[in-house]
This record gives C-alpha cells, sequence and structure tokens, in this order.
C-alpha cells in the first residue's frame, strides 16, 4: 500500500489541464494514450491483492486499469459512507493511490447502475426498494429484474427522487475521486451510468408510469405538439386535459395512423428519456468529478433497445458496445461491430468479455479470445478487458482472485501487444458502402412488437432478431415496414457480401461526418420516411456519392403528416440517387462494385472466409482472417504486393508475392502483422488510385 | 435458496465449462466446445390476434416467418413440422404482459430467489390454464409446482443448513472440476470451484479414492461441515448422469467408481431404492413380466418409515432429481444425435 495520500483538499484539474479524447485516444498533455484497459475490482478482493492484481495488468501490456465504484457496497445502512474508513477493501483512494503509484491510469464507473452480477445492480437496497425511486408498470406495478441472486425492482430514470439520490453519491464519490483526477492522480476517464437498457426492462409497453415519467411524457408531447388540439388530432383522441394523456400501453396490431402515432411517439420519448437521463448524470458526474472524458457501454441487443448507438453518442464522448459472445458467434460480433465503427465517433468496447459471469453459462478462453480479435477485425479502436483479474460472480480471467496468471493470459498479451505495436488505434479500414439503418423504422419495429417484456433486444441476443415479434400489421401502407425494411437491408448485405465488398450500418440520426469516407449509401425507404434522413441521403448524392434507395419515394414524415414539399430523392440535379427493390440488390451491387472498383485488395478463398485490413498511410500494417463458419479452411489470400504475414498469437508466419496461403481454424479469427518487403515504397494509398471510370464518381467532400 | 451475499469463485473458463457440460446436451457436429446448434431444437413462437389468426411469428434462432395459414391452434403442429422445428408456443397478444403484472407483486413479495421464479412459474402456469398460453406438443408429465417450502424442506434433507456439498471429478490423475456449496442462514452462500478445493486442501496424489478423505476433511474445516462429498472419475460420473438403467448408481458406488464420502442417510435409503429398482426390474425380466415392486413396495415403504429422521426427497418433491436429469439429458441428447458422451469438449487452442 503506498504511505503518500493525495490530499483530498485538492480539487480537479483545471479544464485546460483535463483529460482530453483526441484521435482516438485520450490526449494527455503531449502524451495519447490509447483505450486499452482491463477491469479490476477492488471493492472484491483483499487489499494484499490489490498490487499482484494491478501488477497482472500492466504484465498484459495495459496501462490503465478500469473499476466499477458500486454505490451498495460503499453506502452503510445509515445513509453514511465507507471509503476503507471501516473497511479496508473498500478503501477506493488507496486503490487508485496504488494504480498511479505502479504507472498506471484509471477509468472508473461510478454507476448508479453498475450491475457487475452484484445484488440489485450495486445500487443500495434502500434505493431499490423506495416506492418513489421505482419504476413503475402500466397497472401502476414495479417492474423486477430476474437477475440472480435477487429479482429487484428497476429504478425509475425519470424519478426526481432517483436523481436527488443518484447526485448526492457522486458528490460523495466525487470526494475521493476528484483529488485524483489526472495529471494528480491516475484517473483519466469516467463513466455515466451503465447499459443504458431501463435495468433491461426495455420493452417497448414495459415502462414507465411513474408519475415523473408521465410527467415528463406529457412535457415531451407538448413540446412535440404544442396544443392538446394538435395532440387529439394527431392520436385520434379526445382528451379535454393534459393530464388525461397517458401513453399506450400495449402493441398496435394492425390499427389506424392515429393509434400507430401514439406508439411512435412513445418509443421516441423512451429515447428521449434515457438519452436525458444519461446527460442529466454526466453533467452530475463532471460537477462532482471533474471535467473528464465520458463513457457509456451499449449493452448487447443494441439493434432493439430503446434508445441508440448513435444516440447516445452525442450525450457522451464515447460510446461503445460489450461483447460477450461464443466464437460460433463471429457473425454477430461483426454485425454489431459493423454498427458501432459506422455509427459512432470512437468505435470502442468497454467490456470486451474475458471470461464470464457464471450464469452466461459457458465460454471458454477461445470465445474471449476471437471475439475480442473479431471486434478488432472489424473495426473496434479501443477496449477494456472485462475482467482482467477473476472475481466473485465470474470465471475465466486471464488471472486468477490472487493475480496469479492463467495459461491464456499469454495470448492476451500477445495481442495487446501487437496492437500497442502496431497503433492499431490509429489505423483506419477502408470501406467506402454505408449501409443507413432508419431510426423511424427501428423506433417502428419496437412499436409493433408483439411480445412484452421478452423484449427486442433479447430477441436479438438470442439470434432471432430485433424485429422477430413484430406484428404483421401493414397499418395501411402497402407492406408491414416493421418487417420489410429489415428483409430490404439484408438483401443488400447479401449481394455485398457475395462479392466480398466492405461496409458498414450507420444509425439514421448519427452525424453526417460519419458519412465522409463513403461514395455509396444504401437506405430502405417507403411510404413513411424521416426528412432529415431523406435530406441527408440526397446531400450525399449532391456531393457525388451513389445513392441506392426504395422501394418507395416517402409521402409521410414520422409524424405520419403528408411530406408537402417534392421529395429530394425525385430531383434528377442532384446527382446518383436510384431507387430500388430488394430483389434488383445483386445486380446494382456488382455494377456498382465493377464502376466504382469497391472490391477490397485482398480478397480470400474460399468466399466464406472473410478478410479485413488495416492500414496507415504507408499501407497494410495488420490483416485479419474471419472463418466464420465451423470448418477449418486452407485459405489462399491474393495481395497486392509481396509480404509475409506474422500471426500476433502463434507467431507462425506465411509469405507471398501474390497469394498467401493459411489455414483458418472454424469459429476463429486470426490477427497477422503485415510485414512488407517494400514498406518505404508508395504511399499505399497512391498504389490504390481509382480507375478513370471510378474518378468520375469519386464524392467531391 | 440463493444468499443476497453469494459468492461464485474458484473457477476458470475451463472448470466451468467442465461442470457445465456436465448437465448439457451434447452436439455430434460443429467445432469442439461448442454448445447445440440444432435449429430441430429451437422453438416456433407464434404471438395471436383477437380472432386467434397469427399477427407475428418467428423461430427462436432463425427470425420471423410468415404464418398465415395459422387461423387456429390446430395449426401449430403443422407449422413447427413445415419450418422443421419440434416445439412450438402459441399465445394470445398481450399474454407476457399479462404474465409480468401478475407476477410483478408476488416476485418482489419474497426474498428468495427460487420462491420469486417459483412464482413467475405459477403465473405463467395460470396463464397456460386460462388458455392464454399454449405449448405444442402439450406436456404430458407436467408435476405441480413444488411450494418453496417444500423446496427448503428437501434442501434441508440434501444439504442441512451450515453444511457444505463437495463434488469432485477427476479425469485421470488431474482434478477435472469440482463444485463446493455451502449452505448458510438456509441458503447457499458460496458456489465454488477447484481453485478454492486446491487452495484448502493442497497438492493432490491424483487417485480420488485416496484423495477424497483429504479433500472432505478440508473442506470440513475451511468452509464448513461436509454432508455429502461425491468423488469419482468423471467420465464414470458422465455416463451415471446419463443412465437409465435402475441400479447403475448402486453398481457404480458398490465398486467405488462413485465414492460418497461422507454419505449421510438418504444416500444409503436412494441407493438402496435403486439396486431395489433394478432386482425388480431383473426379477421381473424372469417371471415373465411380473411387476416385482407391486409386491415389495409395501416393504420397502415400511423399510424407508422405519429410518428415522431421513425423509425421502424423491417423496417431498414429487419426483426423483436425478432421474428427471438423466431422462433430460438423454432426450435432449437424443434431439441433436448424440454421440456416447465418453469424451469431453476439449479447450481448443487459439489456432
Amino acid at each position: 500500500m503506498p504511505k503518500a495520500r493525495i490530499s483530498v483538499r485538492a480539487g480537479p484539474p483545471s479544464q485546460s489541464e483535463a483529460p482530453k479524447l483526441s484521435a482516438r485516444a485520450l490526449q494527455l498533455g503531449q502524451l495519447q494514450v490509447p483505450l486499452y484497459s482491463g477491469a479490476v475490482h477492488y471493492f472484491r478482493l483483499k487489499p494484499t491483492a490489490w498490487r499482484p492484481a494491478l501488477e497482472a495488468l500492466k504484465s498484459l501490456g495495459l496501462n490503465m486499469v478500469e473499476t466499477y465504484i458500486p454505490w451498495g457496497v460503499h453506502e452503510l445502512r445509515d445513509g453514511s459512507y465507507d471509503f476503507g474508513q471501516y473497511d479496508p477493501q473498500k478503501d477506493l483512494g488507496a486503490f487508485l493511490d496504488l494504480a498511479h503509484s505502479l504507472g498506471l491510469y484509471a477509468f472508473v464507473r461510478p454507476g448508479p447502475n453498475v450491475n457487475a452480477e452484484l445484488t440489485y445492480f450495486g445500487l443500495p437496497r434502500r434505493i431499490v426498494f423506495d416506492e418513489a425511486c421505482q419504476a413503475r408498470s402500466a397497472r401502476g406495478r414495479p417492474l423486477p429484474f430476474i437477475a440472480p441472486p435477487r429479482m429487484f425492482p428497476v429504478p425509475s430514470l425519470a424519478s426526481e427522487r432517483f436523481f436527488d439520490e443518484v447526485e448526492r453519491w457522486y458528490t460523495e464519490a466525487g470526494k475521493i475521486v476528484a483529488p485524483r483526477v489526472w495529471p494528480r492522480g491516475p484517473v483519466v476517464l469516467m463513466q455515466v451510468d451503465n447499459e443504458a437498457a431501463y435495468y433491461f426492462r426495455d420493452a417497448p409497453y414495459d415502462q414507465d408510469h411513474h408519475p415523473d415519467a408521465l410527467a415528463a411524457y406529457r412535457g415531451f408531447l407538448r413540446q412535440r405538439y404544442s396544443t392538446l388540439d394538435a395532440l387529439n388530432e394527431a392520436h385520434a383522441i379526445e382528451h379535454v386535459d393534459w393530464d388525461e394523456v397517458l401513453p399506450p400501453t400495449s402493441c398496435p396490431v394492425d390499427a389506424s395512423h392515429g393509434v400507430l402515432r401514439r406508439s411512435l411517439d412513445l418509443m421516441a420519448f423512451q429515447e428521449h428519456l434515457l438519452a436525458g437521463a444519461l446527460e442529466r448524470m454526466r453533467g452530475a458526474l463532471r460537477g462532482s468529478f471533474g471535467p473528464l472524458p465520458t463513457v457509456h457501454n451499449t449493452p448487447m441487443g443494441e439493434s432493439g433497445l430503446p434508445v441508440g448507438l448513435a444516440r447516445l453518442d452525442q450525450v457522451v464522448d464515447v460510446n461503445g458496445l460489450d461483447y460477450y459472445h461464443r466464437r460460433s458467434d463471429l457473425r454477430t460480433v461483426r454485425e454489431r461491430t459493423l454498427r458501432l465503427a459506422g455509427s459512432v465517433r470512437l468505435p470502442y468496447a468497454p467490456e470486451v468479455g474475458v471470461g464470464a459471469p457464471p450464469w452466461f453459462g459457458r465460454r471458454s478462453n477461445a470465445d474471449s479470445l476471437h471475439t475480442l480479435l473479431c471486434a478488432c477485425a472489424y473495426g473496434v479502436r479501443g477496449l477494456n478487458l472485462y475482467m482482467a483479474v477473476d472475481r466473485d460472480r465470474w470465471y475465466g480471467a486471464p488471472f486468477d482472485e490472487l493475480g496469479r496468471e492463467r495459461p491464456h493470459a499469454e495470448d492476451l498479451r500477445r495481442v495487446m501487444r501487437a496492437l500497442a505495436r502496431t497503433q492499431f488505434h490509429t489505423l483506419t479500414r477502408r470501406v467506402e458502402v454505408g449501409i443507413m439503418l432508419p431510426k423511424e423504422y427501428a423506433q417502428l419495429s419496437r412499436a409493433t412488437h408483439t411480445l412484452g417484456a421478452l423484449s427486442p433486444a433479447l430477441l436479438a441476443v438470442a439470434g432471432a432478431g430485433a424485429h422477430a415479434a413484430c406484428s404483421n400489421g401493414t397499418f395501411g401502407f402497402d407492406a408491414p415496414i416493421q418487417l420489410a425494411w429489415h428483409a430490404y437491408v439484408e438483401a443488400f448485405v447479401h449481394a455485398l457480401d457475395r462479392i466480398g465488398v466492405p461496409y458498414v450500418y450507420i444509425e439514421s440520426d448519427a452525424p453526417t461526418a460519419q458519412l465522409e469516407s463513403l461514395r455509396v449509401l444504401i437506405s430502405p425507404t417507403y411510404e413513411l420516411a424521416d426528412p432529415e434522413r431523406i435530406a441527408t441521403m440526397a446531400r450525399f448524392a449532391e456531393r457525388g456519392g451513389r445513392v441506392l434507395y426504395g422501394p418507395h419515394i416517402p409521402q409521410l414524415d414520422t409524424c405520419l403528416t403528408p411530406i408537402k414539399q417534392p421529395s429530394p430523392l425525385q430531383r434528377e440535379d442532384l446527382g446518383e440517387l436510384r431507387r430500388c427493390d430488394a430483389d434488383q440488390a445483386d445486380m446494382l451491387i456488382a455494377d456498382l462494385a465493377g464502376e466504382l472498383d469497391l472490391a477490397p485488395l485482398f480478397t480470400a478463398t474460399p468466399d466464406d472466409v472473410e478478410v479485413t485490413v488495416h492500414e496507415d498511410h504507408t499501407g497494410p500494417r495488420v490483416l485479419f482472417v474471419v472463418q466464420p463458419h465451423a470448418a477449418t479452411a486452407q485459405v489462399e489470400i491474393s495481395v497486392p504486393e509481396p509480404m509475409t504475414l506474422i500471426d500476433v498469437v502463434t507467431g507462425d508466419q506465411y509469405g507471398g508475392d501474390t497469394t498467401i496461403k493459411l489455414p483458418a481454424m472454424g469459429y476463429a479469427c486470426r490477427m497477422f502483422v503485415c510485414n512488407r518487403s517494400d514498406s518505404s515504397s508508395l504511399p499505399y494509398s497512391k498504389q490504390r488510385a481509382p480507375s478513370a471510370r471510378a474518378r468520375r464518381s469519386l464524392p467531391t467532400c | 435458496m440463493l444468499s443476497a451475499n453469494l459468492r461464485v469463485t474458484g473457477y476458470d473458463a475451463i472448470t466451468w465449462s467442465r461442470l457445465i457440460s456436465l448437465f448439457e446436451a451434447r452436439q455430434q457436429h460443429g467445432a469442439p466446445n461448442e454448445p447445440a446448434r440444432n435449429d430441430g431444437y429451437a422453438a416456433l413462437v407464434v404471438v395471436e390476434d383477437a380472432t386467434g389468426a397469427a399477427c407475428a411469428a418467428f423461430i427462436a434462432n432463425r427470425g420471423p416467418i410468415t404464418a398465415s395459414e395459422y387461423k387456429s391452434r390446430a395449426d401449430l403442429g403443422t407449422l413447427c413440422e413445415q419450418h422443421g422445428v419440434r416445439r412450438g408456443i402459441a399465445l394470445r397478444l398481450g399474454t407476457i404482459e399479462e404474465l409480468t403484472e401478475r407476477a410483478a407483486e408476488q416476485v418482489l413479495r419474497t426474498d428468495d430467489y427460487a420462491a420469486q421464479w417459483l412464482a413467475l412459474f405459477e403465473a405463467a402456469r395460470a396463464l397456460e390454464r386460462e388458455g392464454a398460453l399454449y405449448f405444442w406438443p402439450a406436456s404430458t408429465n407436467a408435476a405441480a409446482l413444488p411450494s418453496p417450502q417444500l423446496i427448503t424442506r428437501a434442501l434441508d434433507v440434501v444439504l442441512p443448513d451450515e453444511h457444505s456439498f463437495v463434488a469432485a471429478l477427476w479425469d485421470e490423475s488431474e482434478l477435472w472440476t469440482a463444485l463446493v456449496l455451502r449452505r448458510h442462514g438456509g441458503q447457499f452462500d458460496l458456489i465454488a470451484g477447484p481453485e478454492l478445493v486446491l487452495d484448502v486442501v493442497g497438492p493432490l496424489s491424483g487417485d480420488y479414492r485416496r484423495d477424497h478423505r483429504a479433500v472432505s476433511r478440508a473442506i470440513s474445516t475451511s468452509i464448513a461441515p461436509v454432508q455429502l462429498g461425491i468423488y469419482s472419475q468423471r467420465r464414470r460420473f458422465q455416463r451415471l448422469l446419463r443412465e437409465a438403467e435402475p441400479g447403475a448408481w448402486a453398481k457404480a458406488i458398490a465398486l467405488r467408481e462413485v465414492i460418497i464420502d461422507p454419505s449421510p442417510a438418504y444416500v444409503h435409503i436412494a441407493v438402496g431404492a435403486d439396486a431395489l429398482r433394478a432386482t425388480a426390474r431383473r426379477t421381473g425380466q424372469l417371471l415373465g413380466g411380473i411387476d416385482f415392486m407391486t409386491y415389495i413396495e409395501p416393504v420397502a415403504r415400511y423399510a424407508r418409515e422405519q429410518v428415522a429422521n431421513v425423509a425421502s426427497v424423491t417423496g417431498m418433491l414429487g419426483f426423483n432429481p436425478l432421474q428427471l436429469l438423466a431422462r433430460r439429458l438423454r432426450a435432449n441428447e437424443a434431439t441433436v444425435s448424440m454421440p456416447p458422451p465418453a469424451e469431453e469438449p476439449s479447450e481448443p487452442p487459439a489456432q
């Protein structure tokens, strides 16, 4: 234990000297620190185990420790707090000081929700059972969540009482953390809440009927419609007072537009409420902890959650995805990462599961390793190994609770060293096609979910897809849009995959900067669409990009009111806007790939094995080979120049002038460092000059 | 059943996977150490609108399907067969909302995890009885749900408070996996694995027939007095868990292929009953199908009643947990075309 404790009178750093995020890394003064960290839970380890745990973390090549700070662990029954005064295991300050003395940075996650497999997700029992803090169902009942070892009523993210309590907690935790913010201490990053999914009671009509949530809902509708008459007209209802307005409580099967609009408004409100709650917590956290960059982790099932990745990326500095997968799910890892890479500024994985909670069933060491590699293969640029050191209610970390190394630690060490050595966080993956996922259709799919608390997110995690239980009603449209848009997207995904053209998914409310490197944008459009999305697509075409959309020209906005102006999609002066059906996907993509030279320089056979390349200005630096199927394959990779590929885990080397042959095990991802024989040659970007035909179509942005 | 202060510790990914694998159906195809991924095993779900027609339908691991031909529950079986799935669930729109509403207060009225789940299951059963929920094929052996009190009483017999349970399995001379459970304050407060066993016992000889004494003694000293210890080679144990033949457990114990140490009275009775069933079956076969058990059951019942302070867990719960587990494992493995569970799923190399 370090003798010297930081004076608690020292305040947080000024705004100018505070850690900042830039270029996919933390900017600490003149130093750039990539976001690679590992989780160690001080409150679950004996203080004598802290040092071995932190030294073990360092031995993995990590220079940042991540830890939750669980409210329910530190708060005592009488409402006072124990930060080591009574129980040395809770001495957060001593832990952070020790990390500092070992040269580690710290990433803290004070909740209020920490999950961490703690009872009540780390909240104090008094909060959980305080009725004023509890979320409410349509019948006014609390909403239990089934987490072991106790189902507990989830808090309301609208409850003023809950927020008051959270702010008090942040203030208390801030007394320990703020004096230890870099440069005075190790703390460089902080997380706002955790897993924004209404504590996994995130079904579309589950919550929240807490009085404060109802007031917020009415406020949201007031802002949207201004008058009660306008609301009545839109919702096809006849309220005489705003206080009568209640959110819908069940899924419309095949109803009028008025009924559908009520549900769509609720979906929009749920996102608004969640994002607003996080904004409020972020403000309180900055007030108590200091001006640190903020992070949030979105749990699995993001395609069905009430709040999108892009929306939360506007609330915090870094919004990432959690990864807990078997290696037989590499296709899912790929899909999720492509969505992350397309929708947020810094694709980050706040929890790459190394091991798992016991109630997740079994995850092997290979599951953890290949999930980590696959996430990197498709664009993750920062990550937190969760857990780096084992702890209660967890198994499979690379080090046990005493910091003793387990055999698979070495594989992780090699990967982390390779990421650092190649400056992986600075590399880019060349992607020129974007599939825009319309927020309004995602909300429509949620609104028509028919299975209550077996939520869209849960179905997504189960492999059925977030839209699996959508009603098949058409609501007066040509087709059930809530189902049809997925089929449209899938048709283009298959077409792109068939010829190996890389792409990303972009949530439609992501900033337009996410589109800057793209040359082709694909997005479904039906009778109803968000005019803002349509305008974005039109601007993309205006800048020289190609847009594929269809099958309809939208006539209604998201409020289901007719769009008065002619659709910009029909303007002929805007450039290449092509309306098409899903069944034209194969033909159109094949044409575009040829015309724009979209095919990657590295290709692999057999076709179902995928190669991803990450490059800097000199050319390819890192290459991943992903075999998402069970069979082991002999892979032949065509390469644009002579090179040797060095497997970062096994050290195996494979070389060739135009092709390289190597084995790819089933359900596996291999990471290679590219050793080019002439890496000082022409910058790679010039080697790949687009064809004359393609040059004509290059975006002008 | 689970303490709010439950501690789970002492496993790495390999030993935890091994423990889980004991109770999992294994697959024939696919990469090693991968769970069964058989589409036939997934359920088809139909949500019915007010007219009974399908307003949504999907297969759990595939996604949405068209079910326009579904007009009533009589069509569920046909729909399942068309899609090659073995189980179907039909439910009225709003059933899950109703389930969660009904269960909410019952669930939060208790501070016991098992009781919370029972409340949830009870609410689901009620909805099934009311016709809101329908399973295909219809369950033929839906036993009444035991009450939380009954479960507690059964647990009191199997593992009394402030006692521990140990199961340790060897693969040749290596401790393959282990499970230590402790009850404290009427609830399980510790689930621990081989790392904890090795920490408290120290180095083992590698022969379970000798090591069991040291393990039981060390766990008794460091964790809580051991009420029941089971020690075996893991292959033998895996086969026993799937064994349908009466007398298999009795034989394995007699041959010291499985060592029970300490061995509480209820285990003696269970093993005795197992041997008795085996004898009855063999005798019945010899006597041309006469049900010998019918004749000896009163004697066996009398014998059970004479053993003071011992209750039959099977009698209390209304089912034999071991037989139920074996049946489920066999059924699931039949579903996924299982090879015999002779070899463990190995941890694959990184490459």
